[in-house]
């Protein structure tokens, strides 16, 4: 069976995922009621999305 | 290379993805009218949720049914003026079953009829066409295309995190048009004194909120805020120096 030569050192390892790393999103805030959500999504706490309520929310 | 390839497979075989898109379309369809008495009725009329991808595929293929449905409202209209209004099976219904009549009827309606079964044989819901055909095509007659909307949900659905988004008939929760802007109040010495204490408080939270509003709300009093948000940025930056 094929087996690695020799152990990846920490440095490459850690070289190879240097490109690897997540951004966070973006988050807009909601005009309505100023939640943070991510942006062109129905608000999840009033149910706004572009100036009409979308989805009734139980209060 | 995939190019000029249409439509998403959706990881389905073309047949478990053609049941499926049938399937989602006669649920859509079906919400639009809901019995009252049925516990599990859907919350919204004329709404499903699903996931973006699934959406944006059903979506041509519903269009199309409405289309479809459409197209068969004037032969349906034209075969009204053969009608009886006789009951079944009555001698006077049976006097107009065999004359010309109903001949003329039968063949102003068949491309109506046509396009019933064409849809049947998409839906195989007999409850599904009959809104179709009686209710959607009557609602969008006047729409030329786009009856239905999409829209984007923050919650990921459990179990693979998928988009959601929700499709829905267009024609109720539409978007409100925007209004010529209202005109600037200007603001008296009075309004001033009152309104700037508060908007330093606000300015900082004013900033990052002021990429979505620009956006979003075009009413006079928001703008009324930026003006103020953005003559108390002004004055921070003055004091700075």
């Amino acid at each position: 069976m094929a087996v690695p030569k020799r152990k990846i050192s920490r440095t490459r390892g850690r070289k190879r995922r240097s490109h690897n790393a997540v951004t966070p999103i973006k988050l807009q805030f909601c005009p309505q009621c100023g939640t943070a959500k991510p942006s062109h999504v129905i608000c999840p706490n009033c149910g706004h999305y572009q100036g009409r309520t979308l989805v009734e929310t139980e209060d | 290379m995939r190019h000029r390839l249409r439509g998403r497979k959706l990881g389905r075989s073309h047949s478990h993805r053609k049941a499926m898109l049938n399937n989602m379309a006669a649920s859509l369809i079906r919400t639009v009218r809901i019995d009252e008495d049925d516990p599990g009725r859907p919350r919204t009329p004329g709404r499903i949720v699903t996931t973006v991808p699934k959406a944006k595929e059903l979506r041509p293929m519903v269009e199309k049914l409405i289309t479809l449905a459409k197209k068969a409202r004037p032969h349906e209209e034209r075969a009204e003026e053969f009608a009886t209004t006789a009951e079944r099976n009555t001698s006077e219904w049976k006097s107009w079953r065999e004359s010309d009549q109903w001949q003329q009827w039968a063949a102003a309606r068949a491309p109506a009829v046509a396009a019933r079964r064409r849809a049947f044989s998409i839906l195989r819901d007999d409850e599904a066409v009959d809104i179709l055909f009686d209710e959607l095509a009557d609602r969008f007659i006047d729409r030329p295309g786009g009856y239905t909307r999409i829209v984007r949900i923050a919650a990921r659905r459990l179990g693979d995190a998928g988009e959601q988004a929700l499709i829905e008939f267009v024609g109720e929760r539409d978007r409100v048009r925007r209004q010529s802007a209202a005109p600037a109040v200007v603001p008296t010495s009075a309004d001033e004194s009152e309104e700037e204490p508060a908007a330093e408080d606000q300015a900082a939270a004013d900033d990052n909120e002021e990429m979505s509003r620009d956006e979003t709300a075009p009413e006079a009093e928001s703008a009324e805020e930026g003006a103020v948000a953005e003559s108390a940025d002004e004055e921070t930056e003055e004091t700075k120096d």
